[in-house]
């Protein structure tokens, strides 16, 4: 899969809107977001914060971490609803010396308490997933996005769980992040608003 | 329900008969009174392929378009009501909500309403998002839709690829500690289905995981999950991963003695090719249900030394001793597996097969049901009343000037006042090899009114069959009251429907009976008819069809004669359905109906819909249409049977009815339709005492709809609808606006109103009605309450002459309907 970059620029206004919110509504839940795409005309929610694992980098760089930035969101398209997650991956660390290889995209696979999941990516880019604008973008990068398809029973199972890991395969080994931002609040208010919960 | 011929025609006849004379006498202008219901019913089937819904009508229904075409949670089917309906084309249909018999956990709800002028739109909810596809038949009282790609696993084995077979727990709660008994037992009372704990290592940690099950049926799994989701959030459904608590013998059986298996390497090594070829012939056997040589194609590869597929011919072997109804040796080659083969691919999956095995034997020994296991019979259903009370009121206006003036005085009319009480029981009971199932849909309507045209007190029974399917034969029976539209089959009939599905992709279909005129009466067995149809599936095709032949006798008379076909085209953009019903005694083309859909680029999709039929279908009881008689024996008495056999041709007009929809979403909460339709019905001539019927000619209607979500609030409905037509009658021209929104928790409010002006053909006289109404519900669980209440506001200026000889030059209608019903579903 080779993701197309996307061109943020245009939608920075509706991209700065939809991560300030939850900063200007104030602290607390995040509560879910929900806006038409310009550029796919879908109805896009997005969960309130995403969940961020992160794996020490100790070994290159003092304080630096790779990230993962995973963000549930559901597109409605003609009342056709598709959940996916929008994941970036991103690191603190000076590209000049950052010289691990990257992991596979795919699949992407969690540790979801006892349970491993795993989640593929059928769309070519986010675009045909319905995602024209960026959706939680990591501050101060243009990461290009990968989307996995998922459900909400899924997204639920991640909301609840006691513990959650995400695991990466590189073509050396296996690596695991440890969940930096626990946001499972905002991603269970998410799964209650898309289950027509309160 | 059939409505009897001579009743078909006689309001046929009428409705042409006071748009010609209106210029001359006008009698009381009492707009649009509908039949007491529309719609008798949906007959929710569940096949493994695929589910059918059929949707059987009062009187013959014209369909017009479906929105949308192919896929989606809803679907809104709009179909046009023809003459024996009764309607005038202003007229006003009150909400309905059918009868809706089994299909529990597919289709959540079903409703009736009128929305534009001369028709009426049915949806259909789904429990989720459902790709599906209209298929006409060739009775027009009748309509199919056929939920495609809705995958019925099944856990028992069926013929197949191994990948194919299943069984379901419900995993609850995981932890990295055990769990202590009370959490068990309060998790048995909660949810009332086997607990158990299985255990399992993740990174060198013990994990304990709380479970329900095991459980076969996918669907069963799913209704518990949502249950325990309240207890347990946590909660996932779990495919054929757990295998530590299903392996060994289920609790309360006894040890029992397996019969001997094949041993390994006593047979000489063949050659790999040989060996592939070999597994690939035990498939092929296995799916066209030859288990004897499948048995002993795979014992022969099990006679052979390891090698690499050994244990798909294993696992295979068991699959095709258990469809044979071996079970112990079943059971024996499961067991084999599980000793050769621990770490299989198959492992889970045969481990949980011989459990379901073993838990159904200790059931059948002990009469008790034995932990893992869920059997006997499901009970579903529904029960609902409908209370509708409707009246009118006409006053005429003042008379012409210098002419007497005896205007009489506003006149009250009641015409409904009336109790509906519909039940539908479906109780199913699935086995290994057999399933059961049997099915009650019937009514009992009470009416307040003591007048003439009162609707009486009938007691109505619409389905009520037995049903049993053979499995490993593929073999299906089923007597009794039941309805069917395909195989030259024309609705609702008393008898024995059977299909045998001799091979994989092949059927062969066989019903007789006497076929049901009317609901409220015993089988009756002046008629009767017998069909016979030939099916092609093949799984994995874009395409299947079917050929039939059909017979029908009245009264010792040849009442039709049939032969046709029927063919579907699926794939993902695109589907074509088509039906074509010929009688070879009348040599008359009873039916030929074509619907297609085909989507573009830019989200456009077009449907069109090329019928055309006999209307009704010509059987030898057509004959009696305008008769004063209401059998044959009696006609016979005037006419010869040469002569009869003329009259029922003459009787029996050809319709023909085109119509074209395009429909594109405007952005995320807006679609526009455009619908044009042409129908024309033929003339009948005059014969046997009948006068002539001079045909319609093309009667053009055009309509645009725009729909729009979300508009006012989240989840909100709207549909403007603008329509231009010509009818029998008049040229109409119509604006509505309906509504549906949400109110807060499960009530809904549907407001709508329609504006319509009918200019009429004969003397140019017009009609303005306005339609106000509004539609309050609540649904919640199991419970749907509706209030449905409106008025018909209706003002005819034309030069009338009453029926005193009085003349007026203006006439106003009010009519008013108030009607209040529930439903409560069960299962």
């Amino acid at each position: 899969m080779s993701p197309v970059h996307i061109k943020p620029a245009g939608h920075w206004p509706l991209a700065l809107l939809l991560t300030c919110t939850p900063l200007v509504c104030g602290a607390g839940k995040p509560p879910p977001q929900e806006y038409l795409d310009p550029e796919t005309a879908a109805t896009v929610t997005i969960v309130g914060e995403p969940l961020v694992f992160a794996r020490s980098r100790i070994d290159l760089a003092a304080n630096s971490r790779d990230y993962v930035t995973a963000a549930a969101a559901a597109v409605d398209r003609s009342g056709r609803i598709s959940y996916v997650l929008v994941v970036y991956f991103w690191s603190t660390v000076d590209p000049r010396i950052h010289t691990d290889p990257l992991p596979d995209l795919e699949p992407l696979v969690l540790q979801v308490d006892d349970r491993r999941i795993e989640f593929s990516s059928r769309e070519r880019s986010p675009h045909d997933a319905g995602i024209g604008v960026p959706v939680h973008p990591p501050p101060g990068r243009a990461v290009t996005p990968v989307v996995y398809h998922t459900d909400l029973g899924t997204l639920r199972s991640l909301a609840e769980c006691r513990r959650l890991t995400l695991v990466a395969e590189t073509p050396v080994t296996t690596i695991t992040y440890e969940l930096w931002e626990d946001q499972r609040a905002a991603l269970r208010a998410f799964v209650r608003q898309m289950s027509g919960g309160p | 329900m059939r409505v009897s011929d001579a009743r078909r025609g006689l309001h046929r006849l009428l409705l042409l008969a006071a748009g010609l004379l209106a210029a001359v006498s006008a009698p009381a202008q009492i707009i649009g009174r509908a039949p007491l219901r529309l719609v008798n019913g949906i007959d929710v089937a569940e096949l493994d392929d695929m589910v059918l819904l059929t949707m059987v009508f009062n009187c013959s229904m014209r369909f017009l378009s479906n929105l949308p075409a192919s896929e989606g949670k809803e679907v809104r089917i709009q179909l046009g009501p023809l003459a024996d309906c009764g309607l005038s084309p202003l007229a006003l249909v009150a909400t309905e909500t059918p009868p809706l018999l089994g299909g529990a956990g597919i289709v959540s709800g079903a409703r009736l309403e009128g929305i534009a002028p001369g028709q009426v739109t049915l949806t259909l909810a789904f429990a989720r998002p459902e790709q599906f596809v209209i298929v006409p038949g060739a009775d027009p009282r009748a309509l199919r839709l056929r939920i495609i790609n809705h995958a019925r696993r099944k856990t028992r084995v069926l013929v197949g690829q191994p990948d194919e077979l299943e069984s379901f727990a419900i995993n609850l709660d995981s932890e990295p500690r055990a769990f202590d008994p009370a959490s068990v037992e309060l998790a048995r009372q909660r949810l009332r289905a086997p607990i158990y704990v299985s255990e399992l290592t993740v990174n060198g940690e013990k994990w304990y995981r709380l479970r329900a099950g095991p459980i076969e049926d996918r669907k069963q799994a799913e209704r518990l999950l949502e249950r325990a989701l309240s207890d347990y959030p946590r909660a996932w459904l779990a495919i054929a991963d757990d295998a530590e608590t299903t392996r060994g013998a289920a609790p309360g059986t006894q040890h029992e003695v397996l019969p001997p298996v094949a041993k390994i390497g006593s047979d000489p090594p063949l050659p790999a090719e040989e060996l592939k070829q070999l597994l690939v012939q035990a498939r092929a056997e296995l799916q066209k249900h030859d288990y004897p040589a499948a048995i002993t194609t795979l014992t022969r590869l099990q006679r052979q030394p390891e090698f690499p597929d050994r244990s798909s011919a294993q696992e295979l072997l068991g699959l095709a001793r258990e469809r044979s109804g071996e079970l112990a040796h079943a059971k024996a080659e499961y067991e084999e597996y599980l000793r050769r083969y621990p770490q299989g691919e198959a492992a889970e999956r045969v481990a949980l097969r011989l459990r379901t095995l073993r838990a159904a034997e200790a059931r059948a020994r002990t009469g008790r049901e034995a932990p893992g296991t869920k059997r006997g019979w499901e009970v579903s259903g529904d029960w609902s009343q409908l209370f509708r009370y409707d009246g009118s009121r006409i006053s005429n206006g003042a008379p012409p000037p210098n002419t007497a003036a005896n205007v009489p005085l506003a006149a009250q009319t009641q015409s409904e006042n009336a109790i509906f009480n519909d039940l539908g029981l479906l109780a199913r009971r699935r086995g290994v090899s057999y399933d059961f199932i049997a099915r009650l849909s019937a009514g009992y309507d009470r009416s307040f009114q003591s007048s003439a045209t009162a609707l009486g007190n009938p007691t109505r029974v619409s389905v009520a069959s037995l049903e049993v399917l053979d499995r490993p034969l593929g073999l299906l029976a089923r007597v009794g009251r039941q309805v069917s539209v395909e195989d030259g089959i024309l609705g609702t009939f008393d008898g024995l429907f059977l299909s045998w599905n001799f091979k994989s992709a092949w059927s062969l279909n066989a019903a007789a009976g006497y076929p049901v005129e009317q609901l409220i009466l015993a089988p009756q067995t002046r008629e009767r008819f017998e069909t016979l149809a030939l099916h092609y599936a093949a799984p994995g095709r874009h395409w299947d069809g079917s050929i039939f032949a059909a017979t029908e006798q009245f009264q010792g008379f040849k009442d039709r004669r049939a032969v046709g076909l029927e063919g579907r085209w699926l794939v993902s953009t695109a589907s074509l359905v088509g039906v074509v019903d010929y009688d070879t005694f009348y040599h008359s083309l009873n039916t030929a109906s074509f619907i297609g859909t085909v989507m573009l680029p830019a989200r456009w999709s077009l449907s069109f819909d090329a019928e055309r039929r006999n209307s009704p279908v010509l059987t030898t009881r057509n004959a009696l249409i305008g008769q004063p008689v209401t059998d044959l024996t009696g006609l016979q008495q005037a006419f010869t049977i040469d002569q009869i056999y003329q009259l029922a041709h003459d009787r029996t007009p050809v319709t023909q009815n085109f119509s074209f929809t395009a429909n594109k979403p405007l952005g995320q909460r807006f679609q526009f339709t455009a619908i044009v339709t042409a129908t024309q019905t033929g003339a009948t001539p005059a014969s046997g005492g009948v006068a002539a019927v001079p045909a319609t000619g093309n009667l053009l209607t055009y309509q645009v709809q725009l729909f729009g979500n979300s508009l006012w609030q989240a989840d909100d409905f709207n549909v403007l609808t603008l329509t231009h037509g010509n009818t029998e009658v008049g040229r109409i021209d119509s604006a509505a606006l309906t509504s549906r929104f949400p109110l807060g928790g499960a009530w809904r409010l549907g407001p709508r109103f329609t504006y319509d002006r009918l200019t009429e053909l004969a003397g140019g006289s017009t009609q303005t009605t306005y339609i106000p109404s509004a539609l309050l519900d609540w649904q919640r669980g199991r419970w749907l309450l509706q209030l449905d209440t409106g008025a018909q506001l209706g003002s005819r200026a034309a030069f009338l002459q009453l029926a005193n000889g009085t003349f007026v030059q203006t006439q106003n209608t009010t009519r008013y309907y108030v009607s209040l019903s529930y439903r409560f579903t069960f299962q």
